[in-house]
């Protein structure tokens, strides 16, 4: 069923999650695998950097709240290594706390919204990128 | 500030007025009691002195005369009269000057004078009046064998009489009476009086305005503080009193008062702080919970798929009861020292027990727990499930950091007035910039959350509590990648 959910020029765009909980991890890696999107996944930093080098991502889902290196670094970081890769923030602070955090991401989430809000917010997120790249 | 009754500066103002009044009125009356009293003391010894010189003088002039007492009355009535004319010169005419001399320096002319024998006038001066002899009279008998001083008023005069036995050629019986006008003394009086009556409520005025200035100034800090505290609010907490112009005690005011709010700006920043940590503990469950219901509800699944989400909903479920359970547990640490039953108790019987737990615990990851065992009985006055939580969540978090197969010691070290616990293992240690942070609450120091974890992130800060409420402390040694160390101190029971 998932695979008409989402529009023909988004299937197989990738996206990265950075989450230390394994079991959120795995709940959006199968939420968007199941749109179509290839998902990857990281719990820290070194992890995040090993697939933004070795794969063309095209959207990062970031939470904030990470061990060692927070979702406020690494967005800067990812804007580094390319700043066309869209980030979306997800975290359980509150959004207007999230957009204070990290100023210039795509859209932001607050993960008790919901999976089907992170499914939309991805792929509007995706779109408008892609709208901007055609035209 | 609007005036009213009731403010501080009124009460202070009219109380001290109030007081200084009383003791003006106090002080002036002494003042005027006693210069009254002298005044009127030295008159009747002035009295007493004109009496006898007038009657020396008297029978000086009488015997150079040599006259008779038939001829006392005549001579006496000259003489009273103080008239140059009237008295003829003695031999040498010194006893009329020094007659004169007297009347002169004690102002004679002026006073009443009446000699009398066994109630019997003799002599009197000129300025003597009858309404005066009736007065004169009613004393003369009590003066008969001593000195007397009485003040009468005739003809709306006051004065001041002496009565005064005097023995003329030796006869006993009579009295010299002299009343000498008090008009200067009282005058005098009246004067001291009207001035004590003026300066009084124009001291007491100056006095009100100098106290309602003076405590205006003192009150000046108090105003200021309150100020300061209408404008603090739970968003804004960054007022504070200047100290710079305050008087040393109002300093302290000031002072305690910028304290408080300090205090109260880092509780509530505390308080913003911890309760978004505990939405952030509480909402990653409930994300996840949210997240893996949805998930399976949007297509039929197989019934494993559905047992596994529940399972997984049963894992957050618990995790969300022990984030609550200890937060309630770490709140009541803090507030409720009657949480805590104290008993003495064996440390060793205590560790066995500790230890052999430990060892079914790190048996999940294969992993060998080494304590040699305590020779003496040391005794501890504490909670013994209390501390029992304590070392489980050091236990805990020395297998959760712990790879497989490798070992946890647990030591026990006895000075004479406490007793050292540690436990050490061989996990991946911790960094030392997070050091300092681990006894804080939501504090996790695990990099990679896998799907076993379990950890709520207040474990060691409620271990940090109990050993504080057991007088204890917990130390922590740690290098990365080699292990850590947690010490627990605690103080041996005096036996």
């Amino acid at each position: 069923m998932s695979l008409l959910m989402i529009p023909v020029h988004l299937i197989g765009k990738k996206i990265l999650i950075v989450d230390d909980e394994f079991k959120i991890r795995q709940l959006y890696s199968s939420a968007l695998q199941s749109e179509g999107y290839e998902v990857f996944e990281a719990a820290d930093w070194p992890d995040a950097a090993k697939f933004l080098i070795s794969q063309l991502i095209d959207l990062v889902v970031l939470d904030i709240h990470v061990p060692i290196v927070d979702g406020v670094c690494m967005s800067g970081m990812i804007g580094e290594i390319d700043p066309k890769i869209k980030i979306l923030v997800a975290s359980v602070y509150p959004l207007s706390h999230q957009r204070r955090l990290i100023i210039d991401a795509d859209d932001y989430f607050d993960k008790a919204e919901g999976l089907h809000v992170l499914v939309d917010k991805v792929r509007n997120v995706l779109s408008s990128a892609y709208i901007r790249e055609v035209e | 500030m609007v005036f009213s009754f009731n403010t501080l500066r009124f009460k202070i103002t009219l109380l001290s007025v109030i007081f200084l009044g009383l003791i003006l009125i106090l002080y002036s009356s002494i003042l005027y009691y006693t210069l009254r009293f002298t005044l009127y003391n030295d008159l009747d010894q002035e009295l007493i002195v004109k009496a006898e010189e007038l009657g020396n003088s008297l029978q000086t002039y009488w015997r150079e005369k040599k006259g008779t007492p038939k001829s006392f009355q005549k001579i006496a009535n000259k003489v009273l009269l103080f008239d140059e004319e009237q008295l003829s010169p003695t031999d040498s005419g010194q006893t009329e000057k020094k007659l004169f001399l007297i009347a002169d320096k004690y102002d004679l002319r002026e006073d009443h004078i009446h000699i009398s024998k066994k109630g019997v006038t003799v002599a009197r001066s000129n300025n003597f009046s009858p309404g005066l002899l009736s007065h004169f009279r009613k004393h003369e008998l009590e003066a008969a064998s001593e000195v007397v001083f009485k003040t009468v008023t005739v003809d709306n005069k006051k004065l001041r009489v002496l009565y005064k036995p005097y023995r003329f050629f030796g006869d006993e019986d009579h009295l010299i009476e002299i009343g000498t006008s008090l008009k200067p003394i009282i005058n005098l009086l009246d004067k001291r009086l009207a001035s004590i009556i003026f300066s009084i409520p124009v001291i007491l005025l100056l006095t009100s305005f100098i106290g309602h200035f003076l405590t205006l100034r003192i009150l000046k800090p108090v105003l200021a503080v309150t100020k300061t505290a209408e404008k603090i609010t739970h968003e804004d907490l960054s007022a504070r009193v200047k100290t710079k112009h305050a008087d040393d005690e109002m300093k302290y005011l000031v002072n305690a008062f910028n304290g408080m709010i300090d205090r109260l700006e880092k509780s509530f920043r505390y308080i913003a702080e911890f309760s978004s940590q505990v939405a952030h503990e509480l909402k990653t469950p409930l994300a996840i919970l949210r997240g893996e219901s949805q998930m399976v509800l949007k297509a039929k699944r197989k019934p494993e798929e559905y047992e596994r989400v529940i399972r997984v909903n049963l894992e957050e479920i618990e995790r969300m009861i022990r984030v609550v359970e200890d937060l309630l547990l770490a709140t009541k640490l803090e507030y409720d020292t009657e949480v805590f039953k104290f008993e003495l108790f064996d440390l060793a019987e205590f560790m066995q027990d500790i230890y052999e737990q430990s060892k079914i615990l790190a048996s999940q990851k294969e992993m060998e727990v080494t304590m040699p065992a305590l020779a003496k009985r040391v005794f501890i006055h504490g909670d013994r499930l209390h501390l029992r939580r304590l070392f489980f969540n050091l236990v805990d978090n020395a297998i959760k950091f712990s790879p497989q197969k490798s070992t946890i010691h647990i030591g026990v070290h006895v000075t004479p007035n406490q007793a050292e616990i540690s436990v050490t293992d061989q996990g991946i240690g911790i960094h030392p910039a997070d050091q300092p942070h681990i006894f804080k609450k939501f504090f996790h120091k695990d990099p990679r959350k896998n799907a076993s974890y379990t950890g709520t992130g207040l474990g060691l800060s409620l271990a940090l509590a109990i050993a504080n409420a057991h007088r204890g402390t917990i130390a922590v040694k740690s290098e990365v990648e080699r292990g850590s160390t947690f010490t627990v101190t605690l103080p041996r029971a005096a036996r």
